[in-house]
């Protein structure tokens, strides 16, 4: 189980780093590209610094010694149970890691599941721990930031009202802001590609099921079933899909073949998608900061069993289910959790912000707003001035 | 029977407790359905089938109690770093379990000749 380089990194006498030597870990894809931009800052400013741990393809690219590749550890809860040995051996491994190495601090990028443990390991031998992009405790499971607040020296956030939340907890935190925005400030938009979408008739709706197979599975079929119904009252519409990459395209053709709903299915490209819609039928993940930063209508869905829903409700801690209405503070855009094809609903909703200019424009100067608050790039650069400043002991 | 219909009355009162976010009612609604499902368990099986009512209890009744005080100690301590509120969903999917097997078992024995 164990591969060559971890075996090598954690076996091998403590080489000298001349920079330091920082643990750095994400599990998720959006933690990947977040915690490569984060690395890439902290060389900028102290080249010789050495970064272990674990992540994808971005962060080995911005210079990772990758104790174990985790691009088949992004999973959702139900589908945890099968990876569990494997994730014990990561586990192992990065203890062991941990004990040889003693890296000058472990730096955890979300993925709260599995971080959790490394930051209690890494607590246990006094190794400074610092979260970045921190678990949403406030949305669910708020009593966990005891044991938070035991592991972990510094929380960086990325949501404003996350900093009264975890300093109300006693936990020294900074707001360092969302380092999605950073990587929008790197991104040209293609407006060929834009226009192009743009010239293929009226009403241009996209539809984002989210990144994960499993959300795709889930979401994929009410949206185009909501799809169907909006065809019915505006037939001049028409529709496109975001594919987050190929391994779900074969999913997503079978589902839009069965559907008989004629959408055009576009990989990647997702800032052109969504600067070309003039609606975006959404799960509620962080495209909607996305979709909120291109000013873009949307109508956010997420689908959960009912039994799901059951077990869930009574710890659901905010109304809202979307970040864009928690930064806005009311249901600025439509959102509903289902536990049932609530498909009519979504048409429903897009249809009227279709066709109601004065909602459409109260959503947009409401989504201007969100954006004003929380588009601030820059992001990764704070957050590595703080991942210096404890590599430092300050 | 009157211990089998109170038993499926207290598991009813407590989900619309714990939907209503009313932990300590639920609780309360709970431990008295596991106090009634066990009872009418090992009226139903102690007698000849010792080892199968052993085992209901073990899974049915303890785990899910067991994850449930691990979960009331998460929450007042801190103390895993696993989000224990799992330990709700296990006692969900199990308890009608529970009573499906008391009521299945008591209705075998009413039309048993």
């Amino acid at each position: 189980m164990k591969d060559k380089l971890t075996k090598q990194i954690s076996e091998s006498t403590p080489p000298k780093a001349e920079g330091g030597k920082i643990f750095i870990s994400a599990g998720e894809p959006s933690g990947d590209i977040h915690g490569s931009n984060l690395m890439l800052e902290v060389l900028k400013r102290e080249p010789g610094v050495e970064f272990y741990g674990l992540g994808r393809h971005r962060m080995v690219e911005a210079g990772l010694r990758c104790l174990h590749p985790m691009d088949n550890h992004s999973v959702m809860w139900a589908h945890i149970l099968g990876r569990i040995p494997t994730l014990w051996q990561i586990y192992q491994d990065c203890k062991e890691f941990f004990k040889a190495q003693r890296p000058s601090s472990v730096v955890l990028i979300d993925y709260a599941g599995f971080n959790f443990y490394l930051a209690q390991a890494a607590s246990r031998l006094d190794i400074p721990v610092l979260y970045y992009i921190s678990p949403q405790l406030w949305a669910h499971g708020a009593w966990r930031v005891k044991k938070l607040k035991r592991m972990v020296k510094k929380v960086l956030v990325i949501y404003p009202f996350e900093e009264d939340f975890y300093s109300r907890a006693g936990i020294p935190v900074r707001y360092v802001g969302h380092p999605l925005f950073d990587e929008l400030a790197k991104r040209t938009i293609n407006t060929e590609m834009v226009h192009h979408l743009k010239e293929k008739g009226k009403n241009l709706i996209s539809l984002l099921p989210g990144s994960r197979e499993q959300e795709v599975a889930k979401l994929l079929p009410i949206f185009l079933k909501a799809a169907q119904a909006i065809q019915k009252k505006l037939p001049q519409s028409h529709f496109t899909i975001s594919c987050p990459h190929v391994k779900v395209m074969p999913m997503m053709e079978s589902q839009l073949r069965q559907s008989g709903v004629s959408a055009e299915i576009v990989l990647g490209h997702l800032s052109e998608l969504i600067e070309a819609s003039d609606l975006c039928i959404t799960g509620s993940g962080t495209v909607t900061l996305e979709i909120a930063a291109h000013l873009r209508p949307m109508v956010i869905a997420y689908r959960i069993t009912p039994f799901a829903y059951f077990v869930a409700r009574p710890y659901m801690e905010t109304p809202y289910l979307s970040l864009v209405n928690k930064m806005a503070e009311s249901h600025l855009v439509p959102e509903r959790l289902m536990y049932r094809d609530d498909y009519q609903w979504i048409a429903d909703r897009a249809v009227e912000l279709i066709l109601d200019k004065d909602r459409r424009d109260f959503v947009v100067r409401g989504l201007e707003k969100v954006k004003g608050q929380i588009g601030i790039p820059g992001a990764s650069a704070r957050a590595a001035q703080e991942v210096l400043k404890m590599m430092k002991g300050k | 029977m009157i211990a089998t219909l109170l038993a499926l009355l207290s598991l009813l009162f407590a989900a619309v407790a714990y939907f209503r976010a009313r932990i300590k009612l639920c609780l309360l609604f709970l431990l008295a359905f596991y106090a009634l499902s066990l009872w009418v368990s090992y009226e139903l099986f102690c007698p000849d089938h010792r080892i199968i009512y052993y085992l209901f209890a073990g899974i049915f009744v303890m785990l899910p109690l067991s994850l449930l005080i691990a979960f009331a100690l998460d929450v007042r301590y801190g103390w895993f770093c696993l989000d224990m509120s799992y330990a709700w969903g296990v006692v969900w999917a199990f308890a009608p379990v529970l009573l499906g097997i008391d009521l299945v078992g008591m209705a075998l024995r009413l039309l048993a000749p």
